[in-house]
């Protein structure tokens, strides 16, 4: 599904590079955990994945073909991936929760019908029905998050990527979080999922990726491969 | 922990791409402006070449207002070409890139003033519009060579050396601080839209106006959630950080540099 070689990044070409040479291949279906320390290069991999930035060197290949600045291949990609921002404050323009749910279904040219469908199932599913009127920048930084998180499933990507999804949610709204994204990975879904909890982690993922603080990218194995050595380094992290 | 949420049908369908080949809308100023605002953002964390100087940053403020007066009250030849000696040589310590970075600013700065300039060559003579003209280049020239030389963080320590009302100073750096993070933020929203906006239908242009709400509701929540952070901190309406002058042997070198030339302006006036 997504074929990365050689990429890498800078912002600052006076400074080291936010992503150094990543070479990274993930199939359809899996769900990927991307661990390591802050600043290490997790958002910046996002962005490009879901072709906000550029690399500035190497090839990136999305469903077989290759990713360029076209508005077909743009296009392309944000009709099938879905990303929910590290600070869901910014994801959230409209005037409503519940037209904020229904602008990305209405961009993609769905019946009005088929929108408010998918708008009040998705409300349904992340339990936040009482929410549907309500003002998004009035809501609290959880609830931002799951209305970001539902903007995004309205529009049904084949690929869901979350940045630090955790942040900010009660214990009772992380559980909800993680068996809404076992039962959408089990339907089907690629999902990757950057966060610095290994516990969370170890209950959700099937892989592991690993930044180190040079923005490297270290190891990639599948979770029930780690050793008990790298176990204990991602706990630390 | 086992999948225990049922998902609606739609949601378990791996959805067609609709329209792949369709373009953008054609014109979508929300597309546009992101474009602009990043390119502005690239400029401004872009690394500045600036020309390390040995002055203090209060002395580069008062060089400029001194060099800017002189040049604006110089009406004899003589002693613009004179000033215009000592603005070379200063040019001649640029490296070639920080050369071309000058060059640059000061054509566009020139571009812009020249439309202010031009109405009075057609209503006045056109030797006296040129004069205008030129005295305005030179002028600009100084202002490119400071902007070339000072960082914003050494023209704020600059205006608390000069003792400019604390409370004015603290306001201009937030805002330059502040400008940045809302410029990043607006870039977040446009391109949160952006990845929303996934076929042929157009972003509708109300659109724009309720970003700029939230713009608004967002750049009053970081003003007061620093003007809180600044009162838990003690922060009573008075800021106690001072900078003193400061004069190296280089500054008087400089300040010995000025004061020749207002004496020297002072001569030619005179004879």
């Amino acid at each position: 599904m997504f074929k990365l070689e050689n990429i890498s990044y800078t912002y600052d070409a006076t400074q080291a590079p936010s992503l150094a040479d990543i070479n990274l291949t993930i199939t359809p279906g899996d769900f990927v955990a991307l661990m390591g320390p802050n600043g290490s290069g997790k958002s910046t991999l996002f962005k490009i994945l879901t072709g906000l930035l550029k690399p500035q060197t190497g090839t990136y290949y999305f469903e077989e073909k290759l990713v360029d600045s076209t508005d077909r291949c743009q296009n392309h990609l944000h009709q099938r991936i879905g990303f929910v921002f590290q600070n869901s404050d910014v994801q959230l323009f409209n005037d409503t929760v519940f037209e904020e749910l229904a602008f990305g279904p209405k961009q993609q040219g769905l019946a009005s019908g088929a929108v408010h469908q998918r708008v009040t199932d998705v409300l349904t599913l992340l339990g936040i029905e009482a929410l549907a009127q309500r003002v998004p920048y009035q809501l609290s930084g959880g609830e931002q998050k799951l209305v970001a998180l539902g903007s995004v499933l309205t529009m049904n990507p084949a690929v869901i990527i979350l940045d630090e999804p955790y942040n900010g949610l009660s214990m009772a709204y992380q559980t909800k979080l993680t068996q809404l994204l076992q039962s959408l990975n089990a339907a089907g879904k690629t999902i990757l999922v950057a966060s610095h909890n290994f516990q969370q982690i170890a209950e959700l993922a099937n892989r592991v990726v690993v930044f180190n603080a040079q923005h490297q990218l270290v190891l990639d194995t599948p979770l029930n491969a780690l050793t008990a050595p790298q176990e204990a380094d991602l706990r630390q992290l | 922990m086992s999948a225990s949420v049922e998902l609606p049908n739609w949601l378990q369908q791996n959805q067609p791409v609709t329209n792949p080949s369709a373009k953008k809308h054609g014109y979508n100023p929300l597309n546009k402006n992101l474009g602009w605002l990043q390119h502005l953002l690239t400029q401004l964390n872009a690394p500045q070449n600036i020309h390390q100087t040995q002055q203090q940053p209060w002395l580069q403020v008062v060089n400029l207002a001194i060099m800017i007066l002189l040049f604006s009250l110089a009406q004899k030849p003589l002693l613009i070409w004179l000033l215009a000696l000592v603005w070379l040589v200063r040019l001649y310590r640029l490296s070639a890139l920080q050369l071309y970075q000058f060059a640059k600013r000061l054509g566009h700065m020139s571009v812009f003033s020249i439309l202010f300039i031009l109405p009075s060559c057609f209503l006045n003579s056109w030797s006296l519009g040129l004069w205008l003209l030129f005295k305005t280049v030179l002028i600009l020239g100084q202002v490119a060579l400071f902007l070339q030389e000072i960082t914003w963080v050494d023209f704020i320590k600059a205006l608390r050396q000069l003792h400019v009302p604390p409370l004015f100073v603290l306001a201009l750096s937030i805002t330059i601080k502040y400008c940045h993070i809302l410029a990043t933020y607006l870039v977040q929203v446009l391109w949160a839209i952006e990845l929303r906006r996934a076929t042929t239908v157009p972003t509708p242009f109300y659109q724009t106006a309720k970003i700029m709400g939230r713009l608004y509701l967002t750049s009053k929540r970081y003003v007061l959630a620093v003007y809180e952070a600044m009162t838990l901190r003690g922060y009573q309406g008075q800021t106690t950080k001072v900078e003193h002058l400061a004069l190296s042997k280089h500054d008087w070198r400089i300040l010995g540099l000025d004061l020749s030339l207002i004496m020297m302006y002072c001569l030619v006036w005179r004879y």
